[in-house]
């Protein structure tokens, strides 16, 4: 049977919630705003949203991985995302990709355990001119090699 | 509302306005196809297999969903309609494990094997418990689909058996939603949705959690709405289809709800709801504990009586005597009865008379009521309980201690007289509950041995006794006294919080026992505190067992890999020998073919597929565990010599073990030729340790997914087509390959030696339970075997003995939740 996560929804969560309608059809900006609070959503925040909503707790999560935006684990510190659009892959995206992926020791979707990096992909950023393209947090990195990234990294830790 | 006409090929058709295609075409008799359609539900459009041609409309609509409209022109079955039918059914088996239903040796297979593998995975429709019911299956036949052109993919889910009750194999499921949708419907808030999307969408709770961590009532509608195998009853699920279907009611709490159970030669296999609403969705307890209590192992099922040594079995008519003649010596306040709360208004009603007509006493006591003063006091010297109520210890001053029961207890074991008797749904008669309805039970179960229910036993000892008025024949004799006698009644109060809305309501107790001593699954409702009472410490395995599991992999589904330590039998073994393997002390002796060894090592392994209790038990194991026993080696080592081409066949489990014969069939100089067989691509395995050893590999697969369409026979005649001259060939899988193996040796002259795999238990040629007919001479497979001449074998006899223990096979499975295990990622799926 269900263990309730948390008999009180956090003061955060409880403001989030309040600033919208109790209706099904602010699910997704819900969804957003919470992960916009906590950088994820975590089983209690989503509890709290099936709670508000009145919907089912699996039909929420059911929206939620159907979007590539929504995340269930804690991101890192530091985004890093790795187009692997049409013009990135043709130009050697998937190296920068495997570099990536080998120097932080993670795939695509998943967080360092020191929680400093988590690794995307993603299929177009639409500067296809700067091919390959690597965006960590809000800074765009173009024309990309592996040797770059690596060095680009490092700047990070 | 208004009516439209239509036209559906061609026949003019009146609706209500509002109505859909289909439910016009239905209305006009004619058959569309559906899948995710169901009359509980609304219409859905998710399966694509009730299209149409509407005139005038573009694409083809499914019918489901596209609402009738006066003067429409409907076809539902035009040529080109069946031919995009034909692809939606083949697009929906591409994400369904069935190249069954494409193999050329189904025919035959079905014939020869009726009932499906007990596997732990279904990686086909013949390791499927829903064989036989699949709607899929069905449409397929229907269709007639011979050939499915587009490749099985299959997702390489873990099977999730971690749940009570309920097995889920979501590499089965067609993605219909119907499951997901009667949870909303009957519940509201669901359980289960669809999560994620494209090719990786599929049923699941939230996060993914085992039902039993989220607010699932298992109330089982899911599992009996699913149209294919991925959702199933663990304990239902191998006895295959009803023979008979009647609703009854649940009388394990106050709320008794209606039931529709399914009976299969008098057991009752499954309980369920009398219809996909939510007002008459039921609690785990109706739906799947119902049945395992009156099929428990520890039923009771002799009467018993008290001698000078203790307990001794006796026959009906002398426990009634000695009941009688007990009784007889304290009427009056020296007599009390404790009845179940879980009984019949009718057999309540004949206890109370006896306790008052014939005992003269008032100390009629139906359960919950603490017991009474007067027991414990010593005024009662004589009490008749039907059920666990003394909790163990005897009361002082009690002489005659009669209990009736279905299940063994302490209070049991201090008796003087115990009957066994009949309950539940095996009596007929009605219920009140606590809504005041009056629920008709059917006594459609058969009680084990033809037990009588309480109110019978006490008639019998009425009369015994002298008494008249208690000359009953059915319940509805007493029910037609109860009508003249003024019997005041009042609806026992219901449960709160419902069982029906939370799990950790369903009723616990049942005649005074904890119903999850009898069915262990329910356990897992239970508190953390409840658990440590309940589970008594862990006994330790590992002690007295001495042969460590080194490795142990899930190589393909179902079928799986184990390296086990053991020095002595690796220096001994040679290539076809087997041995015998026990996980536990209490499992089976099961001869497993040995597929490889090193000597260096000191390692013998297995592969070994999972098809029932003893091969799940070693397929749960994982490496670093021990096994209880390991025999051998056993058996006649393969005969090597030079014959010239040897071709060495393996399906299934046979893959690993033709293996080490290849390798010395090539040390002694023969050209080596090994067939593969698999009934698909994804059960495909150890290609490169067999090229290695053989000159030629030869893969065939039933579905034709990798390799040449066929089984070994298929892949043998090749090779002789095509001038090979074979002279001896090696067999071992299932009885049924090496028996159509054989039937196209024998035509081409080949000689063929099959690997026996019948019952045995001995392994040393004392039981002769493993015996087999070779050209009319009887040979124990055991110590003649278990290479035997194919082509002289009694394969129908073989099969016939390898069936004798199919329902105590079925008997024998666990239904105590065990958690999932992946199988070795190594192998390359689909999925990647």
């Amino acid at each position: 049977m269900k263990e309730a996560y948390s008999n009180q929804m956090t003061r955060e969560l409880q403001d989030v919630l309040g600033s919208f309608d109790k209706s099904r059809d602010n699910l997704i900006p819900i969804l957003q705003a919470v992960q916009g609070e906590y950088g994820y959503l975590t089983p209690e925040s989503m509890e709290g949203i099936a709670d508000y909503l009145c919907i089912s707790e699996s039909s929420l999560y059911g929206v939620a991985t159907f979007y590539t935006q929504f995340k269930f684990s804690r991101p890192g510190d530091h985004n890093v995302r790795v187009c692997l659009g049409t013009a990135c892959h043709v130009r050697g995206g998937s190296r920068i990709m495997d570099e990536v992926s080998r120097h932080l020791h993670i795939r695509a979707g998943e967080t360092t355990e020191n929680y400093k990096f988590s690794l995307e992909r993603v299929a177009c950023f639409g500067s296809c001119a700067l091919s390959p393209v690597v965006v960590v947090d809000k800074k765009v990195y173009g024309r990309m090699n592996p040797k770059k990234i690596k060095n680009i990294l490092k700047e990070y830790e | 509302m208004s009516e439209i006409t239509l036209t559906i090929n061609g026949n003019l058709v009146k609706v209500e306005q509002g109505d859909t295609v289909l439910t016009a075409a239905r209305k006009a008799g004619i058959e569309v196809p559906t899948l995710c359609d169901h009359p509980a539900l609304e219409p859905y459009g998710a399966c694509r297999l009730c299209i149409v041609e509407i005139e005038g409309m573009r694409g083809y609509p499914p019918s489901c969903t596209t609402p009738a409209a006066q003067g429409m022109v409907v076809k539902t079955s035009s040529p080109v309609i069946i031919d995009l039918r034909k692809e939606v059914i083949k697009l929906l088996l591409s994400g369904h494990t069935s190249p069954c239903l494409v193999c050329l040796h189904r025919e035959p297979c079905e014939k020869y094997r009726p009932r499906p593998f007990k596997s732990g995975r279904a990686t086909r429709c013949a390791f499927c418990s829903n064989r036989d019911q699949c709607e899929l299956r069905k449409l397929t036949d229907e269709y007639k689909i011979d050939d499915l052109e587009v490749p099985i993919i299959y997702k390489h889910l873990p099977v999730e058996h971690m749940d009570p009750f309920m097995d889920r194999d979501y590499n089965l499921c067609v993605l219909c939603g119907r499951c997901a949708r009667i949870c909303e419907k009957i519940h509201t808030a669901g359980t289960i949705a669809f999560v994620e999307r494209g090719k990786e969408a599929r049923i699941s709770t939230a996060f993914d959690q085992p039902h039993a961590k989220t607010d699932c009532r298992f109330c089982g509608a899911c599992v009996d709405i699913c149209p294919t195998g991925a959702m199933s009853d663990r304990y239902a699920k191998w006895y295959g289809a009803a023979d008979r279907t009647e609703d009854s009611a649940c009388i394990l709490c106050p709320v008794g709800c209606s039931v529709r159970l399914k009976t299969k030669d008098g057991k009752v296999i499954s309980s369920g709801m009398t219809a996909f609403t939510r007002d008459a969705r039921i609690c785990a307890v109706g739906r799947f504990v119902l049945p395992q209590l009156l099929d428990s192992r520890y039923r009771l099922t002799s009467h018993q009586i008290r001698v000078a040594d203790g307990l001794i079995k006796t026959g009906y008519e002398d426990a009634l005597d000695l009941a009688a003649n007990s009784l007889k010596a304290y009427p009056g306040s020296q007599f009390a009865m404790i009845a179940p709360s879980s009984a019949t208004r009718e057999e309540l009603y004949v206890l109370r008379k006896f306790t008052k007509e014939v005992m003269k006493s008032a100390s009629f006591i139906v359960e919950p009521a603490a017991l009474p003063d007067a027991i414990a006091g010593g005024t009662v010297k004589a009490l008749y309980a039907l059920g666990d109520y003394l909790q163990g210890t005897r009361p002082k001053g009690l002489d005659v201690l009669i209990v009736s029961d279905m299940f063994p207890s302490r209070t049991e074991k201090s008796a003087d007289v115990i009957f066994a008797v009949a309950g539940l749904v095996e009596t007929d008669g009605t219920f009140l509950n606590a809504s005041g309805q009056i629920k008709t039970m059917s006594a459609q179960a058969a009680a084990p041995k033809t037990l009588l229910p309480d109110w019978k036993v006490v008639c019998d000892i009425a009369k015994k006794m002298g008494a008249s008025g208690f000359d009953f024949r059915t319940s509805d004799d007493i029910a037609k006294e109860m009508a003249t006698s003024k019997v005041k009644e009042a609806p026992p109060a219901a449960p709160e919080p419902s069982p029906l809305d939370k799990v950790s309501a369903i009723p616990r107790m049942y005649r005074g026992h904890a119903m999850s001593d009898i069915v262990t699954a329910m356990r897992i409702f239970f508190t953390a505190q409840e658990k440590e009472e309940k589970e008594a410490a862990p006994v330790a395995v590992e002690e007295g067992k001495r042969f460590r599991i080194l490795e142990k992999s899930e190589i393909v589904p179902n079928t799986h890999m184990v390296t086990v330590h053991a020095p002595v039998i690796a220096e001994k073994c040679q290539p076809g020998q087997f041995v015998i393997a026990m996980v536990e002390e209490t499992s089976e002796r099961i001869p497993y073919t040995i597929s490889d060894f090193d000597r260096e090592k000191g390692t013998i392994t297995m592969v070994t597929l999972e098809m029932g209790r003893s091969s799940r038990e070693l397929a749960n194991t994982t490496a670093g565990e021990y096994l209880a026993h390991f025999a051998g080696p056993l058996g006649r080592p393969v005969e090597v010599k030079k014959f010239g081409t040897v071709v060495l066949g393996g399906g299934c489990f046979g893959v690993g073990a033709i293996l080490p014969i290849a390798r010395v069939m090539k040390e002694a100089g023969n050209r080596v030729i090994c067939i593969e067989e698999a009934s698909s691509h994804y059960l495909l395995h150890w290609q490169d340790k067999l090229s290695a050893a053989c000159d030629e590999l030869v893969i065939v697969t039933k579905d034709g997914s990798a390799g040449m369409k066929g089984g070994i026979q298929e892949a043998i005649s090749m090779l002789a087509d095509r001038g090979e001259k074979i002279d001896q060939a090696y067999i071992i899988g299932c009885t049924f390959m090496m028996m159509l193996v054989c039937d196209a040796t024998r035509k081409l002259g080949i000689p063929t030696m099959t690997a026996m795999n019948p019952l045995m238990v001995d392994g040393t040629g004392m039981c002769g339970c493993c015996r087999v007919s070779v050209g009319g001479v009887t040979k124990f497979s055991c110590v003649d075997g278990p290479f035997l001449d194919g082509l002289q074998i009694d394969w129908i006899e073989l099969m016939q003995r390898q069936a004798a223990f199919k329902l105590e096979e079925v008997q024998a499975i666990p239904q105590d939740p065990r958690p999932a295990h992946d199988h070795g990622i190594d192998h390359v799926c689909m999925r990647a």
